[in-house]
């Protein structure tokens, strides 16, 4: 079957709390590590820019940024933003306000989109690289990998990496009764490639296209992005969610 | 006038999320945006409806005026005191 595999160079997870691999893997066996008074560390963003960032771009960013420190940007590097919610709690505040005495804060406002933190990240290195965000409910991780991929294989894009960047934390005020997955906030950043003949790699298929005899699919309840942290750290083969058809499987050195 | 020059600091880095920065950093003489400070538009929408809700002033984003007033926080002050 002709699949278009993806290589993993390099890829950072943060939680308060969780952020080492060791971190995530208790996390997954279902320790209750997470600490929410744990803060991410961003002091290397310029402190005029540190302030626009809430929890959710400070967490967004530092991934990003252990994932450029080890792949550092260049022209040929394409960043892909990826939130199921972006930021709903500035959004929240926004409405809040608008109900109670009219005013609406610009900052609070020019922060609430979806493409804010892809911005900032882009100021603070001076990234004139095109970046795109994408959003697509419980789907928004396999979007966001299908972005990348499109993006990689594109003969016009020349582009030899793409940077993948997952962020999201739980729904706040009214919005919550509208919570139907794991509610908690954290980041997943990967540094992708086109795969090489000679390397793992992983390609997102469908279910339907599976061999059904195959046993060894495991439909996750995380969601997306978590699930694919756990294909990412364990020796499971292809992981899938309860709730989409999209499988990631893994491909040892290409047969 | 020194107090509302206080307040008017004080006001700025709360409501620009200044947290690092305290009143004593600003210098009332000196510009607040692109120089000195090194706000920018965003801040400038920010400060005008803080000032606008803090003191009741109204203030025009089209007029030559208003570029004057928020050149620095003892024009601020200025503008604040005259249109009370």
């Amino acid at each position: 079957m002709n699949t278009l595999g993806i290589s993993v160079d390099a890829w950072a997870a943060w939680a308060p709390g969780i952020d080492s691999p060791n971190d995530w893997n208790a996390w997954l066996a279902g320790d209750s590590c997470l600490d929410e008074g744990v803060k991410p560390n961003v002091s290397f963003v310029p402190p005029m820019y540190r302030r626009r960032l809430s929890l959710l771009g400070k967490m967004a960013v530092l991934t990003a940024q252990q994932c450029v420190d080890q792949y550092p940007i260049d022209s040929s590097l394409r960043l892909v933003f990826a939130s199921r919610y972006g930021e709903n709690a500035r959004t929240v505040g926004i409405l809040n306000n608008i109900v109670d005495d009219g005013s609406v804060s610009p900052a609070a406002f020019s922060l609430s989109v979806h493409n804010a933190i892809a911005g900032i990240f882009s100021i603070i290195h001076n990234a004139t690289e095109p970046s795109v965000s994408v959003s697509a409910g419980q789907e928004t991780f396999s979007a966001a990998w299908i972005e990348a991929e499109q993006i990689l294989w594109s003969q016009m894009e020349n582009a030899d990496r793409v940077l993948l960047v997952y962020y999201d934390e739980p729904l706040t005020g009214d919005l919550t009764r509208f919570t139907d997955d794991i509610q908690i906030p954290f980041s997943i950043s990967l540094m992708l490639s086109k795969s090489q003949s000679n390397g793992e790699s992983i390609c997102l298929q469908n279910k339907r296209a599976l061999d059904s005899s195959d046993s060894s699919l495991n439909e996750s309840k995380l969601n997306q992005p978590l699930s694919f942290l756990r294909l990412l750290l364990s020796p499971e083969q292809m992981i899938s969610t309860t709730t989409s058809n999209w499988v990631w499987v893994k491909n040892s050195a290409n047969a | 006038m020194s107090d509302l020059i206080q307040e008017i600091k004080e006001l700025i880095i709360e409501v620009l999320d200044l947290e690092d920065i305290s009143p004593d950093e600003i210098v009332a003489t000196e510009p607040l945006f692109v120089e000195g400070l090194g706000l920018d538009s965003i801040d400038a929408l920010e400060l005008g409806l803080a000032l606008k809700n803090k003191y009741n002033v109204s203030i025009d984003a089209e007029s030559e005026e208003t570029k004057k007033h928020f050149s620095s926080v003892e024009s601020l002050a200025a503008f604040v005191t005259s249109s009370r």
